[in-house]
C-alpha cells in the first residue's frame, strides 16, 4: 500500500471525517483516474518533489496566513464608536476585496492610544505575508482624530467572520467568538483592523 | 505549528484530486516535464486554488489541536 492509499481508503472512515466537519477529500470519493494520477505521480521522482517542494512552500505560506487572521481575530473586540460623539469622523463606502498585511501592534480597541498596553496583541514586523480577503459590501472608515490614534478600518462582525473562516482563514471556534462577542453586546457589532495594516479596492461607484 | 510530512502528503494528494477529469492530457505532460512554474500554471488554468486548499489544512490542523 503506498502513501496515498493508506489516505481514507475505507467508506466508515470518510462517514466518521463527514461527522467530524472535515473537508479532507477520503480515498473512496477519488475517481479511477485520480487513483491512477496519484499512483503516476508517486512513481515519478522529480514530479514527485516538484510536487512535495510546491506543496511544503504552500503551506509554509498557509501557516503564516492563518496567524496573521488569527491576529485579526484577536483585535476583534469592538465599541460602540457609532453611538460616541466621534461618530462624526466614520465614513461609509463600498469595496470590492480587502488585502491584510503584517504590521506591528495589531489591537482591539481603536481607541487606546497606548501602544505599550495590554491591546498589542501581535507583531508581524518581519512578515511579508499579505492575505487577500475577497470581502465585498460596506466597509466603515474611522479616523480617530479625537485621540491621536491613526485610522481603522471596519467590517460587519458576523459577516467578516463567517468569510474569513468560508476562506480557511480562522478556524470556527475563532469565528464563532466573533459572533458570540456581537450576541452579548447587540449594536457592538464592527471588527476593527488598523488602516496602516489594510490595503482596500473601492467599488466603482 | 509545522506543517508535517502527512500535510504535505495530504495537500498533494487533494491538489491532485481537485483536477478535473478533462486536465489528463495536460497532468500527463507536466508529468513527462515537471516544474514548480508549470504546475502552477496547471493549477490555474483549471481553477485549483492551492492557497485554500493548504489553509483549510492547517486549520483542520489547528481545529484538531
Amino acid at each position: 500500500m503506498n502513501n496515498f492509499e493508506e489516505v481514507g481508503n475505507s467508506y466508515n472512515e470518510k462517514e466518521t471525517m463527514r461527522a467530524r466537519g472535515e473537508n479532507t477529500i477520503a480515498a473512496a470519493e477519488l475517481s479511477e483516474i485520480q487513483q491512477r494520477r496519484l499512483e503516476a505521480l508517486e512513481s515519478n521522482e522529480v514530479a514527485l518533489g516538484t510536487m512535495k517542494n510546491f506543496a511544503k512552500k504552500t503551506l509554509a505560506s498557509a501557516l503564516l496566513a492563518v496567524a496573521l487572521a488569527s491576529s485579526v481575530v484577536a483585535c476583534s473586540k469592538t465599541e460602540e464608536i457609532m453611538n460616541t460623539e466621534q461618530a462624526e469622523n466614520v465614513l461609509r463606502f463600498q469595496v470590492e476585496s480587502i488585502e491584510i498585511h503584517g504590521g506591528p501592534n495589531l489591537r482591539n480597541e481603536p481607541r487606546v492610544a497606548d501602544r505599550d498596553s495590554q491591546n498589542t496583541l501581535a507583531d508581524f514586523d518581519d512578515s511579508e505575508q499579505r492575505i487577500m480577503v475577497p470581502y465585498q459590501g460596506e466597509m466603515l472608515f474611522y479616523d480617530n482624530d479625537f485621540d491621536k490614534n491613526g485610522a481603522w478600518v471596519g467590517f460587519p462582525a458576523e459577516e467578516f467572520a463567517n468569510l474569513l473562516h468560508d476562506e480557511s482563514f480562522i478556524t470556527r471556534g475563532e469565528a464563532d467568538k466573533i459572533i458570540r462577542h456581537e450576541e452579548k453586546k447587540p449594536g457592538d457589532e464592527t471588527v476593527w483592523i488598523n488602516r496602516d495594516y489594510v490595503d482596500f479596492k473601492k467599488a466603482e461607484d | 505549528m509545522e506543517a508535517t510530512e502527512e500535510m504535505t502528503q495530504e495537500v498533494i494528494k487533494e491538489l491532485v484530486s481537485a483536477l478535473p477529469e478533462t486536465a489528463e492530457a495536460d497532468f500527463q505532460a507536466w508529468l513527462e516535464n515537471p516544474s514548480e512554474e508549470g504546475l502552477n500554471e496547471l493549477l490555474t488554468k483549471y481553477n485549483v486554488d492551492a492557497k485554500k486548499i493548504a489553509r483549510a489544512k492547517v486549520i483542520k490542523e489547528k481545529e484538531n489541536e
